[in-house]
């Protein structure tokens, strides 16, 4: 009888939930992607070029897709170093161009700038990305840079720590992240952050 | 609680993606690596070098300097302990002009231009201001394979002024003079007293390496300060100060810069 009543208990209560349950939704999203054209593509500037004149003093790769580029710098000792339009940035479509994240792997970068000018000429946009040996990942006032579609040069100026080591010793890097919002300013931090 | 705070941290991740539009974002690496450009050979403090100057009869003075372009700015700290005699006449060399070697340029580059650009010179007895000039010139002279280029740095003529200057050196080893003249007429006199002179300048240089295109030919850049320190003990020197303070480069203001 015990067992009886026990079986019977289990079971009632195994049919509860599909007893009060009496309607059930379901919903689907999906993702479809389509290739567009990149709103801004990394290049080598005038000066960048890894087969040209001043590729003994730096060197600027950007793989196939543009979506980066890779600097070899080489630094001596000096009050600054001053590599003018090194990089290219071709816009495509407007938007807004910001620096999200900035990593420093170097004991020798004291000071560091970015230039970013049009290829037209006009006055550059500086932003300070190392400082006093640190990296600068708050910028005042915030950094998003508006451009419009067309050619942009971006220079670089370091203030080393002197004395350097002896040549060729790697010195470490610098690693830039930016971001690209084609339709506001606003800022955001973006991976890896 | 700890479900709470996880809704909450999702509910604040989607807000803030809600907020703004699209994104991109591209990673870049500056790889930094060290390379010499140009270098400064060094001199032990304090090194009698015993050179007498070419044009005075009886000076001589020594030379010492710290480590130089090691340390990005050059500091040149010449001493010339004896100026005796009043030397030649009008148009001849006299003991009022100096030529001092400074130090030996180590260029590593096929060529590399230097652009010159003084910004301080104060030259002075420490006896008080008087604002006569004291010097008709100053000027760096770059000696390289027989090649003499000078690059004049200060000149009171027409109206005292700091002078901006150009020089292309080759590859290897360049001797740097440094020259200047003190105004002989006015300020050594004859007398028992002796004097030192100060001859302070600052010269911002802008190292090239030089480019055939000319459109990139100042492509990459070097920026150094040479700092200049001349004390002359000089017999029978009339007292006075003139200061040329020019503007100490900063970011916005070193020339090439754009």
């Amino acid at each position: 009888m015990n067992k009886l009543a026990l079986v019977g208990a289990v079971l009632a209560l195994a049919l509860i939930p599909v007893l009060v349950a009496d309607a059930v939704y379901f919903y689907s999203g999906t993702f479809t992607f389509s290739a567009i054209a990149q709103p801004v593509v990394f290049g080598y500037g005038p000066n960048g070029n890894p087969s040209g004149s001043y590729a003994t003093y730096v060197s600027v790769s950007n793989g196939t897709a543009g979506t980066g580029f890779s600097a070899q710098i080489y630094l001596t000792n000096s009050t600054y170093a001053y590599y003018y339009q090194i990089v290219q940035i071709k816009v495509n479509s407007e938007g807004y161009l910001y620096i999200s994240s900035i990593s420093l792997n170097s004991n020798y970068i004291e000071s560091a700038y970015l230039y970013i000018q049009s290829s037209s000429g006009g006055s550059p946009t500086e932003i300070k990305i190392i400082s006093n040996g640190y990296v600068v990942n708050s910028q005042t006032p915030p950094n998003a840079i508006y451009l419009t579609p067309g050619k942009y040069y971006v220079s670089l100026l370091i203030k080393p720590t002197n004395p350097l080591p002896t040549p060729s010793t790697s010195l470490g890097n610098i690693s830039l992240y930016f971001g690209y919002n084609p339709v506001m300013a606003n800022e955001l931090p973006l991976p890896p952050i | 609680m700890r479900k709470i705070v996880g809704i909450l941290f999702l509910l604040l991740a989607f807000l803030t993606t809600a907020s703004s539009d699209v994104y991109l974002f591209f990673n870049t690496t500056n790889l930094l690596k060290s390379l010499n450009l140009i270098q400064v050979s060094t001199y032990s403090d304090h090194e009698n070098i015993g050179q007498p100057t070419p044009l005075g009869p009886i000076s001589n003075y020594y030379l010492s300097s710290n480590s130089i372009l090691h340390d990005s700015q050059l500091y040149v700290y010449v001493n010339v302990t004896k100026v005796a005699g009043m030397g030649g006449g009008p148009g001849m060399p006299g003991p009022n002009q100096f030529s001092i070697n400074v130090s030996v340029l180590i260029n590593s580059n096929t060529q590399l231009t230097l652009n010159l650009y003084p910004y301080y010179l104060n030259v002075s007895t420490g006896n008080g201001p008087h604002n006569t000039p004291l010097i008709n010139y100053a000027e760096l002279v770059f000696i390289s394979s027989g090649i003499t280029q000078s690059a004049p740095v200060f000149s009171s003529t027409p109206q005292p002024s700091l002078i901006n200057s150009t020089v292309t050196l080759e590859s290897g080893l360049t001797t740097l003079n440094l020259t200047f003249s003190l105004s002989l007429n006015h300020h050594l006199i004859h007398g028992p007293k002796t004097y030192p002179i100060y001859l302070n300048f600052s010269v911002l240089v802008v190292a090239s390496p030089q480019i055939a295109s000319p459109q990139n030919q100042y492509g990459v850049r070097y920026y150094y300060i040479w700092n200049f320190y001349v004390q002359i003990l000089g017999q029978n020197i009339q007292t006075s100060t003139e200061s040329f303070p020019g503007y100490p480069p900063t970011l916005n203001t070193i020339p090439l810069f754009q």
